[in-house]
């Protein structure tokens, strides 16, 4: 980028909130995943105004623009690998209007995620996707990602909870759609296309979510068992049983041993497999499902079953669970996650040919499940600067990724696709849905510069 | 070569997955809201000067000391990246590499060290205070510190010690490791630590030759002061053969327990350190794990609400959080009410708050808002650093908070109210 | 009465080709079951859709709770076979009994259990769908969360006939709640009605179905016997354990406000037929006029909203049904007689007022948006064959 442009940008933003000091640009190079590419400027607006004025600027110069929230995200969706712009969104980070009769907050896209959530449970509401970065992740990324949690196997996926938005379009003009009511009046449900759109279409300002009431009462289980399938078949036959709990996660051995490595809870480091299940909703229907699912695991030989007892206790099963992908990487240095996802009968069919996978190429391979919606994080460890591996754990993933499409699942539960997935696309789609998707893509960002080339390839 | 370098550090440096959990508990990153001020951002350079893809520039420096050594990123770490430890690294890197600046050194290396050069600069600041600030408003805050609310005392509390008569049969032999700050500003406090320990029967050495902790050079990466003043300090509390170190200054426990991770490599230092650092105990855990004392006597007639700020040096370098709140909760007459985020920051830190007068200010201001919410009476801690900060604060804020240090609540010789 | 073209195309390949003959021919082309709802001007070269042969219930898939079913199918009967088989497919609309799965999911038609039980996005798990540019597309299939590329899914639901056909759904299903009540009670005021519903809300009630009715209304509640006021009906269901609960909270906030009539049904039979009858009344009432407005409006603005309409149409001589989902904030105004379009706009000037949105507008009303809709349009339907997409923008 020339010096002229830049200087057009600390124009817009003031020199407080523009950065292209190299220790910047070293810092916004990265996400959560193993990539890099530094941006040329980093920028951090403060308003819609602002945004807008960076947005028409870049569209007129053709300059790269990736939007950016606290950079948790898993697929290198983020990553400014073209240069340009790092469009940091953290500090609009409000919580604008919150309107409990009508079950709505209007929040900007860089409030944390936990932070909405402190924000509303002392008036007895929640905001429901709860992506296991939640202390980290912002909104805005939350929508852009269309991240998940354990939660959503009751409660539905972020998308369920955008009503509407204010966003800028690749031309800088600031557009409102949705609303902040419960159905889109729109022609069309531009919305649902934003969410999850990885930063390719557009860039949120203004976020109308939807909330709910907590439930009254909730129960949650700990069940271990002796095989992974043994707990995979739990999963599918609770739901069988007409039972959707809040969560079913599950993890095998390894994470297991990583999760008490860090917690320290007493979680059994013999089992093979652990299921963490919740249940939620009125005091008096809690007891009738908590017996059904004992009565499933009991049938599929459970190692043992235990019902939290304190709020604390639930607590720390949780952080346990929210921080044991982090907890595996004090095994290797480095771990690669995927995030496929298969119909939940399938479980124990892909559980069995990511340890056939592990053991072709020796690598450990640890399986981490939010099982109930049969959506898998399986952690491929190893150590970056040693590049036959890394070879290797390319290969694996790829061969994951097959099984999981031939299984009739998708590459993405809930982390996108970014940079990491894009080689992987056209093995999921026919060369219609892909060319249709460029369409949409060039729809909204004709010069391609908004997160250019994330998800697909779609050139100059 | 860099210790940055060193194959065990570097190794360290890249234990680090970037899953970016930690930088939202970063206070100062929450002030910035840029990643370079985050954990991940900091060690992110720490590893591209230990590569050579960054010189130690002055932005670097300014990263690296702009940490409040607050350890909320390695608490909040799944990986068990120590994020504190690694900024330690580098800022002893940067010590050995380029130096300290004359604002650092001579405090580090001459003053707070010496004895007697420490309390000679405690005393002529206490008559500068008392002549030329006092008088003059304006000079009452400086960089957001409220310098006229501190109190230093005439005399300090180890020069006019005396021991206190012990039953023959005392329970335990206690050292009682004052630390800079409470000797010459808190006096009276540590003279209720002294009496409360009496009363449960031990008996109190208060050596007069025990020197600085250590924290202020081992945050800076002053390796080598750190040293000296372990080495003195573990000698003169071994030879007295107590049978444990206790403290009422949240930086100092945790720096004396840190000693025997500070030097395990150290040969000398070794078993010495071993043997000390076991010993040591801040006021709260002795009295209610080792004395198991009854507190729910109100000993000095306290009536109203108090909620209670953890030190960071307590809460994530000890541990200790359920002793103070059992105690706080325990007493009889007083009702006792969390704060929100009682465990952050207070934005004190040391030096930090002198060299980072604005972010200091900020974290300050969100405890300030947090006391506030509570509408307590009384807001109690246990660490003279956060004492002095929540003290200079409320009084700034024209807040109607009194400020107490955990002890006095249990000293019936101390009249509170 | 003009000369229909009616097209059946019996799979893929000839709807395809029905599609690029339509695009060759610049013919239009319609869903069936827009004839009775609308009034439209077809022509003898409008293509009239007719998917009834897609009525093939695919895979029922019992161990992942998914359905895979053609677009074609009635949705009414498609709901009787879930049912018949023990699993739940929680939505249903006033056309469920008269048009195929694939119209309502086009037409994203407001269901009644609009809110507990979500929308369609929830439950439409995959699609294959033949655009109107003639490729037929697959997307999805039985996985719970997929965010694999942009939301195609959530594009084509609810886009109204302007993209494409949506010919093959897999959806998610539900299993039976353990028990339902379908409760009504009459109301001296339309707002007092509604402010009950806000405070059931709040009180962590959420029922399954939540509707409120104006004096008029009534009409379209057949064999009960109610008095001309309006009328709440609710339905709640859940687990045996919770709803005897459930119930008492919600008569215990009803009770003050009730003025003499209120009904409780418990037989799933009966309450079977009473959402039949309703929904064929309401029906009935639409095809009726052609001509209504639907709108989707802030909850707690309801109450004022819905008066200031019954006080302001009285001009207009005119008798009227307003049916409110109170969970939602959808809604009808439904005409007993036709009507001209003053009344329409004064309607939609009113709902305005409150912030609410009168639904089906067929452009954004920004600049920018219009501009990229034109470009979706060039992407799915280039030849611009879709009847309901109109000419130009
Ligand atoms: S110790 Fe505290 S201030 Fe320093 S990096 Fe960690 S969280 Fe931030
Ligand atoms: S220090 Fe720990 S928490 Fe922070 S980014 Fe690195 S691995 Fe994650």
């Amino acid at each position: 980028m020339k010096e002229t442009q830049i200087s057009f940008l600390r124009n817009i933003v003031g020199n407080k909130n523009i950065c292209t000091n190299k220790e910047e640009l070293l810092v916004y190079e990265y996400d959560a995943t193993l990539l890099k590419g530094a941006p040329e400027v980093i920028v951090f607006p403060e308003n819609t105004e602002q945004v807008s004025n960076i947005l028409a600027f870049a569209y007129q110069e053709g300059i790269p623009v990736n939007t950016r929230g606290a950079g948790t995200n898993l697929s290198g969706g983020s990553i400014p690998d073209q240069g340009g712009i790092a469009l940091v969104m953290t500090k609009m980070n409000k919580v604008l209007e919150t309107d409990f009769k009508n079950g709505v907050v209007v929040v900007e896209p860089g409030v944390i995620n936990q932070e909405l959530q402190d924000y509303l449970i002392p008036h007895g509401y929640y905001y429901p996707p709860d992506p296991a970065s939640m202390k980290a992740c912002t909104i805005g990324g939350n929508i852009g990602e269309c991240s998940g949690g354990p939660r959503c196997l009751k409660y539905g996926v972020t998308r369920d909870y955008v009503l509407g938005m204010e966003m800028v379009l690749g031309t800088g003009e600031v557009v409102v759609i949705g609303s902040k009511q419960q159905m889109n009046p729109d022609p069309l449900d531009l919305v649902k296309l934003m969410v999850g759109s990885e930063g390719t279409l557009g860039v949120f300002t203004k976020l109308f979510l939807k909330i709910k009431k907590i439930p009254e009462a909730k129960k949650t289980m700990l069940c271990t068992f002796n095989s992974v399938k043994d707990a995979s078949k739990t999963v599918a036959n609770i739901i069988s049983r007409g039972i959707v709990p809040t969560t079913l996660e599950m993890m095998d051995n390894l994470l297991i041993n990583c999760a008490e490595d860090f917690t320290g809870l007493g979680l059994d480091r013999n089992a093979d497999a652990l299921l963490l299940i919740e249940v939620d909703g009125f005091k008096e229907e809690l007891d009738g499902q908590v017996q059904v699912i004992k009565e499933v695991c009991e049938k599929n030989y459970v190692k043992e079953f235990k019902i939290a007892q304190s709020a604390q206790e639930v607590d720390q099963l949780w952080t346990a669970r929210r921080t044991v992908i982090g907890a595996v990487a004090r095994k290797r240095p480095s771990y690669s996650l995927q995030d496929v996802t298969v119909p939940r009968n399938k479980l124990p069919d892909i559980v069995e040919a990511i340890v056939n996978i592990s053991q072709k190429y020796n690598l450990p391979i640890g399986v981490l499940a939010h099982a109930g919606d049969g959506n898998l994080h399986p952690l491929v460890l190893f150590d970056e600067r040693n590049k036959e591996e890394v070879k290797k754990v390319h290969e694996a993933e790829f061969n994951i990724c097959k099984i999981a499409l031939s299984l009739g699942g998708t590459l993405s539960g809930e982390h996108g696709i970014g940079l990491l997935k894009k080689p992987y696309l056209k093995q999921e789609f026919s060369p219609e849905v892909l060319k249709l998707k460029k369409q949409i893509m060039l729809a909204f960002d004709p010069k391609n510069i908004l997160n250019p080339d994330k998800i697909l390839e779609v050139g100059k | 070569m860099s210790i940055l370098k060193e194959a065990k550090n570097y190794e360290l440096l890249n234990t680090c997955n970037k899953c970016g959990f930690c930088v939202q508990s970063c206070s100062v990153y929450k002030e910035h809201l840029n990643e370079a001020y985050g954990t991940r951002g900091r060690l992110r350079l720490i590893k591209a000067v230990a590569d050579g893809e960054l010189e130690r520039t002055s932005f670097y420096e300014k990263i690296i000391n702009s940490c409040l050594m607050c350890e909320e990123c390695s608490k909040n770490c799944p990986s068990g990246v120590q994020g504190h430890l690694l900024v330690q690294m580098a800022r002893e890197d940067l010590a050995r590499e380029k130096g300290l600046p004359f604002t650092k050194k001579l405090p580090l290396e001459k003053i707070l060290p010496n004895n007697k050069l420490r309390s000679f600069s405690f005393k002529s600041f206490r008559n500068f205070k008392n002549i030329v600030i006092r008088p003059i408003p304006s000079l009452h805050s400086i960089r957001g510190i409220n310098i006229n609310s501190v109190n230093i005392e005439k005399e300090d509390f180890l020069t006019s010690y005396k021991p206190l008569e012990v039953s023959k049969n005392s329970k335990f032999k206690v050292g009682f490791f004052v630390g800079c700050l409470m000797n010459h500003t808190m006096k009276e406090v540590a003279h209720s630590i002294v009496r409360v320990l009496v009363n449960e029967g031990c008996e109190v050495l208060a050596p007069q030759e025990q020197r600085c902790c250590g924290t202020p050079a081992h945050t800076y990466g002053h390796s080598k002061i750190t040293r000296e003043l372990a080495l003195h300090n573990m000698r003169l509390f071994n030879e007295m053969k107590v049978d444990v170190i206790v403290t009422g200054c949240a930086s100092c426990g945790n720096m004396l327990k840190n000693y025997a991770k500070v030097f395990k490599e150290d040969n000398e230092l070794k078993d010495l350190t071993l043997e000390f650092s076991a010993k040591v105990r801040d006021i709260t855990e002795f009295l209610m794990d080792d004395l198991k004392i009854s507190v729910n006597k109100n000993r000095n007639n306290l009536v109203g609400k108090v909620t209670y700020h953890d030190p960071c040096h307590l809460v994530r370098g000890q541990n200790v959080t359920l002793q103070p709140r059992k105690i706080l909760r325990d007493i009889k007459g007083i009702e006792y009410i969390e704060m929100p985020g009682a465990n952050k920051c207070c934005g004190a830190s040391g030096m930090f708050q002198y060299f980072y007068p604005e972010e200091s200010m900020a974290i300050s201001n969100k405890k300030i808002e947090n006391i506030k919410k509570t509408n307590a009476d009384y807001v109690v801690t246990n660490c003279p650093a956060c004492y002095h900060r929540l003290k200079g604060n409320i009084e700034a804020n024209k807040l109607p908070q009194k400020i107490l240090h955990i002890i006095e609540l249990l000293d019936p010789g101390k009249q509170i109210v | 009465m003009v000369n229909i073209n009616i097209m059946s195309p019996v799979d893929i390949r000839e709807l395809q080709s029905t599609i690029r003959k339509a695009i060759t021919n610049k013919q239009k082309i319609l869903l069936k079951e827009n004839l009775e709802l609308q009034s439209l001007p077809i022509d003898a070269k409008t293509v009239i859709l007719d998917l009834s042969s897609f009525d093939k219930i695919i895979e029922l898939d019992k161990e992942n709770f998914t359905v895979t079913v053609e677009g074609g199918i009635n949705f009414l009967e498609f709901q009787i076979m879930l049912a018949q088989k023990g699993f739940f497919f929680p939505l249903d609309t006033y056309a469920s009994a008269k048009t195929s799965l694939s119209y309502n999911v086009l037409h994203g038609l407001p269901s009644y259990t609009l809110g507990e039980y979500g929308n369609y996005r929830e439950y439409v798990l995959g699609l294959e769908a033949v655009l109107f540019n003639g490729d037929h597309i697959k997307i999805g299939g039985k996985n719970i969360k997929n965010v694999s590329g942009l939301d195609i899914i959530g594009l084509l639901i609810g886009s109204k006939e302007t993209l494409g056909i949506i010919t093959k759904l897999t959806l998610r299903l539900l299993p039976f709640p353990e028990e339902k009540r379908v409760l009504l009670f009459n109301f001296k005021e339309l707002k007092t009605a509604l402010h009950v519903t806000n405070q059931l809300i709040n009180k962590g009630i959420n029922p399954a179905k939540l509707h409120i009715l104006n004096a008029s209304g009534n009409s379209i509640i057949k064999n009960i016997n109610l008095s001309k006021s309006p009328v709440v009906i609710a339905e709640i269901d859940g687990f045996k354990a919770s709803l005897p609960r459930q119930l008492d909270v919600f008569k215990e906030i009803i009770s003050g406000h009730i003025s003499n009539f209120s009904l409780e049904i418990t037989d799933n039979n009966e309450i079977t037929n009473f959402w039949n009858n309703f929904r064929e009344a309401q029906y009935q009432a639409l095809i009726n006029v052609q001509n209504t407005v639907s709108f989707s409006c802030i909850i707690s603005e309801i109450p004022e909203m819905v008066a200031e309409i019954e006080k302001e149409l009285v001009k207009f001589e005119q008798e009227f049904i307003i049916q409110v989902n109170g969970i939602v904030g959808t809604g009808m105004v439904i005409p007993l007689k036709k009507v001209d379009n003053e009344w329409i706009s004064q309607v939609a000037k009113l709902i305005e007022k409150y912030d609410g949105k009168v639904l089906g507008k067929k452009s954004f009303v920004n600049q920018g948006l219009n501009t990229i809709h034109k470009k979706l349009i060039d992407a799915f339907d280039p030849a611009r064959i879709s009847f309901l997409g109109g000419e130009e923008f």
